[in-house]
């Protein structure tokens, strides 16, 4: 019997695929046009199956946006209001000194880049000695261990898992999903820009179906990354699933 | 009055909309959407030079539907949206095990070998009729699956009720109960 979870499973698993396929998400000016039937059949047909691949954005054309004033002011209070416009008002002043001081802080710049790739350079020697570890978990997941959730899919959303701060480490719990077929994985972080940071060696299916990693603290910086979990198969690696993370 | 002084009242008359706008058109969590209201505030204030004065919301939502795009692509390798931050610490104590227990090697065949079969049923379906069943798959409604994909209404009917048709064939009884996500699409919902 076909279950709603095999049909979930591969309706995200071929949604996920679509959007590696296909690329980046369509612009909002592409999506106007296409909506403006603007677009040669060939553009419109691009357009049209990134949309089925981001449904979310999607949502966004279908949707008609409807005032409500009482439940706009719900929203966000007076007070609130206040301190947001302060903290808009201190960028826009920000953006601004940053501009007009800019034709006179090269060489300060300049100087500051040396630091900054010293510092980095030193960096890379300290992690060149230690580095994240992945292995099978056994047994109960440790207290210390945060749970990452996988983004992109019904239900869970995209959101970011946010470490804890404290100790040596960030100790991670991976749980394979997507693939019941699959024996060989291989985990990757990648950053922001999706620059690959640490790749695994190939990883064995575990009986727990989790894998745990350990990244040393100095190893990442604060700023959003992405666990990457692939399927192995041969010379073949498919990208399986990926797990926000977001260190504060 | 001033540029400033202007746009702190357009600020005071619109950043609540515009929070409200992300959650309801983009799905983002509150503090995302206050958060992108900012952004889109100061792109605005970057464009007060383009505004004339008129259509003050039409020309914000404008704005704002941009920077959301934006910073959805930036964020988006599989991703998709926005995100919404939520620290594990807001995480409950755990409600059930965190290893759930292993399947075992047949029911690990067996749900590899019913994927397949339903991977290869839709991989046969026409790509207009893919495009339906996944719109359906995320609740969409008819309606709103022809203006997604610019069709009629009545050509998403059709769409979907021969991918139906082939998905039984090909599938047969196994389909009879599914569940995806309220049944096959048969009925408009």
């Amino acid at each position: 019997m076909i279950s709603k979870a095999d049909w979930q499973t591969v309706h995200d698993e071929i949604m996920a695929e679509e959007r590696r396929r296909l690329g980046e998400p369509p612009t909002f000016d592409e999506v106007l046009a296409y909506t403006q039937g603007e677009l040669s059949q060939e553009e419109a047909e691009r357009i049209r199956a990134l949309l089925v691949s981001h449904p979310d954005l999607a949502r966004t054309v279908v949707e008609p946006f409807s005032e409500d004033e009482a439940d706009e002011r719900a929203l966000v209070s007076d007070e609130e209001l206040a301190e947001r416009w302060a903290a808009l008002e201190k960028r826009i002043d920000g953006e601004r000194e940053q501009v007009r001081r800019l034709p006179y802080r090269w060489i300060g710049l300049a100087a500051a880049l040396v630091v900054v790739f010293a510092g980095l350079f030193w960096q890379s020697t300290l992690q060149s000695h230690r580095m994240p570890q992945a292995s099978a978990l056994t047994g109960e997941i440790a207290e210390d261990f945060r749970i990452l959730r996988p983004g992109g899919f019904r239900g869970g959303g995209n959101d970011s898992t946010v470490v804890s701060t404290e100790g040596d480490d960030y100790r991670l719990a991976i749980s394979i999903i997507g693939s019941a077929e699959r024996n060989d994985f291989r985990l990757e972080i990648v950053d922001a820009s999706e620059k690959q940071l640490w790749r695994s060696d190939i990883l064995r299916r575990p009986p727990s179906d989790t894998f745990a990693l350990v990244v040393p603290r100095a190893f990442l910086k604060p700023g959003r990354y992405e666990v990457v979990l692939h399927g192995v198969e041969g010379a073949n690696h498919e990208r399986l699933a990926v797990y926000p993370v977001r260190i504060p | 009055m001033t540029d400033r002084e202007g746009f702190k009242a357009l600020y005071a008359k619109y950043y609540r909309r515009m929070v409200a706008f992300y959650i309801r058109a983009f799905r983002l969590s509150e503090e995302d959407a206050k958060d992108l209201a900012q952004d889109a505030f100061l792109r605005f204030y970057e464009a007060l030079d383009e505004y004339r004065g008129d259509a003050e919301w039409a020309f914000l939502e404008t704005v704002a539907r941009r920077v959301a795009y934006n910073s959805i692509r930036s964020r988006s390798t599989a991703k998709r949206g926005g995100g919404q931050d939520m620290s594990l610490d807001e995480i409950p104590p755990r409600l059930e095990p965190a290893v759930k227990p292993p399947p075992d090697y047949a029911d690990r065949e067996t749900a590899r070998f019913v994927r397949k079969r339903v991977r290869e049923a839709i991989a046969e379906l026409s790509q207009g009729q893919q495009q339906s069943i996944h719109l359906w798959g995320e609740g969409f409604k008819y309606k709103q699956i022809a203006s997604i994909l610019a069709i009629s209404v009545d050509a998403v009917k059709s769409r979907l009720r021969d991918a139906k048709k082939h998905l039984h064939e090909r599938l047969g009884e196994d389909v009879a109960g599914l569940n995806w996500p309220d049944g096959l699409p048969e009925e408009e919902r």
